[in-house]
């Protein structure tokens, strides 16, 4: 339990020296705020479109962050020197895809309310969609990392994980946007998120620590 | 460090090593005792690095073809990796944006967290002391060599594993390295590099290694 702990720590201060973080979260800001300017000004428009919107920039942002990824730590040996503790390898992908999601995600949802605000959405529209943000990063975080983790070995294979994720990233789109947007079928769609995070917690890790293992062969 | 001599051998008994169906490694043999070196030589791409990597444990081997011994017992190979094995690859293992000592108290916490506090005296011992605050990215491929041995020293580990470790190291650096493998060896430690001709250790077997086999 205290080495992952201070794994993840550990983890979480290497991911902050990079660029993923401030460059997801930059994007999501400048996007969130360019948005009016190429939209128009039209309020009941902008309102309207913010959850969708929001959620695209999210995916974007994730997208954004994978850039890397696993890489220096497969060319710098690090995870040579990871396997050589008494974390097991997918348990060190778990830490790895969390302390992924604190550092490229998690400021995405809290940057989520003043953005929901300027694009002139309510105040309960403004908090479901951080909240669906909550909910549905995860998945985002975790199969995103999992298709990094894949693409470790090749060079330039950011490009390849972007058009890979393409397809997992769109449940999580569609009913991220429904939950944020509200009405009937709300509580559906966040069940429905949470269901999709959840699989992606307790599959991803496995199957990055089997792509790592074979990267290293 | 600890003062109990490790009591870890090693037997590798027809090893064989496959890459993309490729042969590499056929018929490997031999067996090393506790305190014992064994310098693994051969030209380039006679697969002298998948024979440690193999031995570390990162490719896909026959459970029956790599065996570890603590006295007479056979030992678990999860066992083996998490608390008696320390690889040094030709990538150091160094992550390039954290500082020299941030490095060195990284692997002190995940591997051995009671000896944090040897950090500054390992690092002197290696001779970095001076740059303990450098971003390790702006060091020589010496320096990051000198820094990856602090990670064997700062972890007592019975099995060195390591690939070329002479290289980019200069003469003092080299005879620093001896000077550890020798004192590895004194209590005990078992030690399998890979080196060029000029980089041998005291009294160590070498095992000569040709593209398909071993001699």
């Amino acid at each position: 339990m205290n080495a992952s702990f201070t794994l993840l720590r550990q983890e979480i201060r290497l991911r902050l020296r990079g660029s993923a973080g401030p460059a997801a979260l930059g994007l999501f800001i400048l996007a969130g705020a360019l948005a009016p300017l190429s939209l128009g000004t039209n309020d009941d428009l902008l309102a309207t479109v913010a959850p969708g919107l929001l959620w695209i920039f999210a995916c974007l942002a994730a997208l954004l962050g994978l850039e890397g990824l696993f890489q220096d730590d497969l060319s710098e040996g690090r995870f040579a020197v990871l396997r050589l503790t008494s974390l097991p390898l997918w348990l060190v992908m778990l830490l790895m895809m969390l302390a992924y999601w604190i550092v490229v995600c998690a400021p995405v949802l809290i940057a989520a309310i003043p953005i929901g605000f300027l694009l002139g959405a309510d105040i309960s529209t403004t908090l479901r969609l951080s909240l669906s943000l909550g909910v549905g990063t995860p998945a985002l975080a975790f199969i995103g990392a999992c298709l990094a983790a894949i693409c470790a070995g090749l060079p330039r294979g950011t490009g390849l994980v972007i058009f890979l994720a393409l397809p997992f990233f769109a449940p999580a789109l569609i009913f991220g946007a429904r939950a944020a947007t509200g009405g009937d079928d709300m509580i559906a769609a966040f069940m429905f998120l949470s269901a999709f995070s959840l699989i992606a917690l307790a599959t991803c890790p496995f199957i990055a620590a089997a792509a790592i293992r074979q990267n290293m062969e | 460090m600890g003062t109990q001599p490790y009591q870890i051998s090693l037997q590798i008994h027809d090893l064989g090593v496959e890459r993309a169906g490729r042969h590499i490694l056929a018929g490997v043999n031999f067996s090393i005792a506790p305190g014992d070196a064994l310098v693994l030589r051969g030209t380039n791409g006679a697969g002298k690095t998948s024979l440690l990597r193999a031995l570390a444990g990162f490719s896909r081997v026959q459970e029956e073809e790599i065996t570890f011994l603590h006295g007479a017992e056979p030992m678990e190979r999860d066992d083996i990796a998490a608390t008696h094995l320390h690889y040094l690859g030709h990538e150091n293992g160094v992550s390039l944006k954290l500082s020299v000592m941030e490095n060195i108290v990284s692997w002190a916490q995940l591997l051995a967290p009671e000896n944090a506090a040897q950090a500054p005296d390992l690092l002197e011992k290696v001779g970095l002391s001076l740059m303990a605050k450098e971003r390790v990215g702006r060091l020589s491929a010496g320096q990051k060599r000198r820094l990856a041995l602090t990670r064997l020293l700062i972890a007592p580990r019975a099995v060195w594993l390591m690939d070329e470790p002479a290289t980019a190291l200069d003469r003092e650096g080299q005879a620093l390295l001896t000077e550890l493998c020798q004192a590895h060896r004194a209590r005990g430690g078992v030690i399998v590099l890979t080196a060029h001709e000029g980089f041998s250790l005291p009294d160590a077997r070498g095992l000569q290694l040709s593209t398909g086999g071993a001699e």
